[in-house]
């Protein structure tokens, strides 16, 4: 069942086009993927998501409904850039943030003690946030985006500036909302955070969309052509491939893209000739490949090539 | 608009900011502050003459120094029997801060007296010492004149007059000097709150787009609720403090008459008769004079309200437009000229309450705020005046509103480097 659905969706910002003519539909129950480089309009989306941009043409709904003020308390919301007042006590700044996403009072605040619990964080109420180190203000800052128990979470490159540990938790809560059937959306440049937890995706790139679908059958579309190799020896032979893009290059390791259809055994005869080789595999190609072959770089060489 | 929202947004802004120990402090300290800088005006005003200049006086007429020393004993020193050379040196070493020779040519006013004096004491100086001679030698030209006693009571008569307003309830006491004071007072009162508080207000913009929370707000509220929420939180928390000093202002006048009175009659009671005779020259019930009709109140919170609405849209929008407190000098200027403006007219509507310019500045939106209260409390100011002052203020308050509104809807989610003039009014546009 989709829970929140674009179509056509488009907005400038005076003459650069931020998004255009965006749609993609997301799933109840599932964890949605939004990737592409820094300037893609993955924010700007978002923010359209929750209402805070309205979209220049096109139809955002959530739920059904056109997004709106309405559709802002079903999301909880955590940008990229996040911050809470500094001089507000913890308890007091929770309720204040929960409230505002609609939350009664005595229902926000058992919420938030809950969730403080959880957190470890209970003695931390009566504490201004400025007292806090990084991590713990991290942690509010979490409480606060999911203290009203809404349906959707929206992430906006979440993993950005979390200490490991933090990091380690808000997957596992990630992966915990979604066992509870609630929806989350969360942004990220960073491809193996997606490889791992994603069940959709959506690439974006100058503010199209360009590639989406499910994790699995975007990857399996693209075939088993990649090579996984790992050797000992001189490497510089790589260089000498042709119709092939080296990701992931190491001293005794690479990451091997066949462009049009090449046979892979003559690659794994030329690296015989010249090194030990320790492992050959075919394998799906990368979620970074995908995107670098996506994106229009791949059909760039390939013409090269050809 | 969601106005539980606003008043969501209304509750943190203020009560947040009425427990911090800023806002007590400047609440107890800011009356004891005005109190003492009125002492300090009324004891310079009061100790003019501490400083006794003193005056040699050459009588060569040998009746004058008398009549001099009698107008002011501690300044005038007789050095007749002097050499004039070694009366200069005392001035030069600084025993005399002047001479002064004074013949009968002088009391024919054919030749004017000169002081000769070492530079110091200034323009009150000379002026006093004028006016000493000036007394001494009219005096002594009318004895010499034989004129008549009577005549010379004519002379010595100072004229004042006394004022009486006439209201539809009749003859009333009036005190104009005690009313331009106070309504400029009350002018000053505003020009600082919308001034100190755009400043709070626009800093608490700056404070939620620097701490980065502004955006997870506007994940729940719209741009538009959460500035008025912040604007009239802030604008609660101004009243609460004019709120808190008028009410002790109100009840200390009223109270001060009976207090004042009750206290000097015990007083009386204990001290011999010649002493109740001097302290009779205060009458305790002169306090009352300090006791104002509270509608007065009523039309200042009225005006500064309005007055901080109109401002505050803009402080709030200056706000949203930089990213430090440090980049919003280039945006005060619009802000400070009208409100300077309206602070520098205040002098004269203090002054001259029924003049055009005063009647101007008293509509003209920008300044009304201060300047109306000001011309309401030192005059009669026509109803309809004061209709047409509010709504050209309430006009004014929509119009900017709604440019401050679009300005900071776009400003609070815009980082990075500071906006022209002309990327505001895109801004405005895009809106």
């Amino acid at each position: 069942m989709e829970i929140i659905h674009l179509e056509e969706v488009s907005k400038a910002f005076g003459k650069n086009k931020a998004v255009s003519e965006v749609s993609f539909t997301v799933e109840r129950g599932r964890i949605f993927g939004l990737l592409g480089p820094n300037g893609a309009g993955k924010t700007t989306t978002i923010r359209m998501i929750n209402n805070i941009l309205a979209p220049d043409s096109g139809r955002i709904t959530i739920n059904g409904q056109i997004a709106s003020p309405l559709t802002q308390k079903m999301i909880g919301y955590m940008p990229e850039e996040r911050g809470l007042y500094k001089k507000m006590k913890v308890g007091e700044q929770l309720l204040y943030l929960t409230q505002l996403k609609g939350m009664p009072t005595t229902a926000a605040k058992k919420a938030i003690d809950q969730w403080l619990e959880r957190f470890g964080a209970s003695d931390w109420k009566k504490k201004e946030v400025g007292e806090l180190s990084k991590g713990m203000s991290q942690k509010i800052q979490f409480i606060a985006t999911i203290a009203h128990d809404p349906d959707i979470y929206i992430f906006d490159e979440p993993f950005s500036g979390l200490d490991p540990i933090n990091s380690e938790t808000l997957k596992e809560v990630i992966i915990d909302l979604r066992s509870q059937g609630k929806t989350i959306l969360f942004s990220t440049h960073r491809m193996e955070q997606v490889e791992q937890m994603c069940d959709d995706i959506c690439l974006f790139n100058n503010g199209k969309t360009v590639l989406q679908g499910d994790l699995r059958e975007v990857k399996s579309s693209f075939g088993k052509n990649t090579i996984n190799l790992e050797f000992e020896g001189d490497g510089s032979f790589l260089d000498k491939l042709e119709g092939v893009r080296i990701n992931n290059r190491s001293t005794n390791f690479a990451e091997i893209r066949v462009l049009n259809g090449q046979d892979m055994q003559e690659i794994l005869h030329l690296a015989i000739d010249h090194a030990e080789i320790h492992k050959f595999e075919r394998v799906q190609p990368s979620l970074n490949e995908i995107f670098i072959a996506t994106v229009g770089e791949d059909n760039l060489k390939s013409e090269e090539v050809a | 608009m969601d106005f539980s929202k606003i008043l969501l947004v209304l509750k943190r802004e203020y009560l947040t900011r009425v427990r911090t120990k800023s806002f007590i402090l400047s609440t107890l300290l800011t009356p004891l502050g005005f109190v003492a800088m009125m002492g300090i005006v009324i004891y310079l005003t009061v100790s003019d003459g501490d400083v006794i200049n003193s005056v040699g006086v050459i009588d060569e007429t040998g009746v004058l120094f008398e009549n001099l020393q009698e107008q002011n004993p501690a300044r005038y020193f007789d050095v007749s029997n002097i050499s004039t050379d070694s009366v200069r040196s005392e001035v030069l070493s600084g025993n005399l801060d002047g001479y002064i020779i004074l013949s009968d040519a002088n009391i024919d006013n054919t030749v004017e007296p000169t002081l000769v004096y070492g530079g110091s004491g200034g323009i009150s100086f000379i002026e006093s010492v004028e006016s000493d001679i000036r007394g001494v030698l009219r005096e002594e030209r009318l004895a010499r004149s034989n004129v008549s006693e009577e005549i010379r009571a004519i002379f010595e008569t100072k004229y004042n007059i006394d004022s009486i307003k006439l209201t539809e309830k009749g003859e009333e006491e009036d005190n104009a000097v005690l009313g331009a004071v106070f309504g400029f007072i009350l002018g000053l009162l505003i020009f600082i709150g919308v001034f100190g508080y755009g400043a709070v207000l626009m800093r608490s913009v700056i404070e939620e787009k620097t701490s980065r929370i502004v955006e997870v707000i506007a994940s729940s509220v719209k741009p538009i609720e959460l500035m008025l929420g912040k604007l009239f939180g802030i604008c609660l928390l101004a009243i609460t403090q004019f709120g808190i000093w008028i009410i002790s202002y109100i009840s200390l006048s009223v109270a001060a008459a009976p207090i004042a009175a009750i206290y000097m009659d015990a007083q009386l009671k204990n001290l011999p008769p010649e002493a109740v005779e001097a302290s009779a020259g205060f009458d305790p019930s002169r306090l009352e004079a300090f006791v104002v009709d509270p509608t007065i109140f009523l039309y200042f919170f009225v005006f500064f309200i309005i007055g901080f609405l109109i401002y505050a849209g803009i402080f709030a929008a200056i706000g949203a437009a930089v990213d430090s407190e440090q980049d919003t000098q280039q945006f005060m200027l619009p802000v400070m000229v009208p409100i300077m403006l309206a602070y520098f007219l205040n002098l004269r509507v203090m002054e001259n309450p029924d003049a055009t310019v005063s009647v101007v500045a008293s509509l003209f939106p920008l300044t009304a705020p201060i300047n109306m209260i000001s011309r309401i409390a030192a005059t009669n100011v026509p109803f309809w005046q004061i209709a047409l002052s509010l709504l050209l203020m309430i006009g004014t308050f929509i119009g900017l509103m709604w440019l401050a509104a679009k300005i900071y809807r776009v400003g609070i989610l815009m980082y990075g480097k500071k906006p022209s003039y002309k990327e505001l009014a895109k801004w405005i546009r895009q809106g």
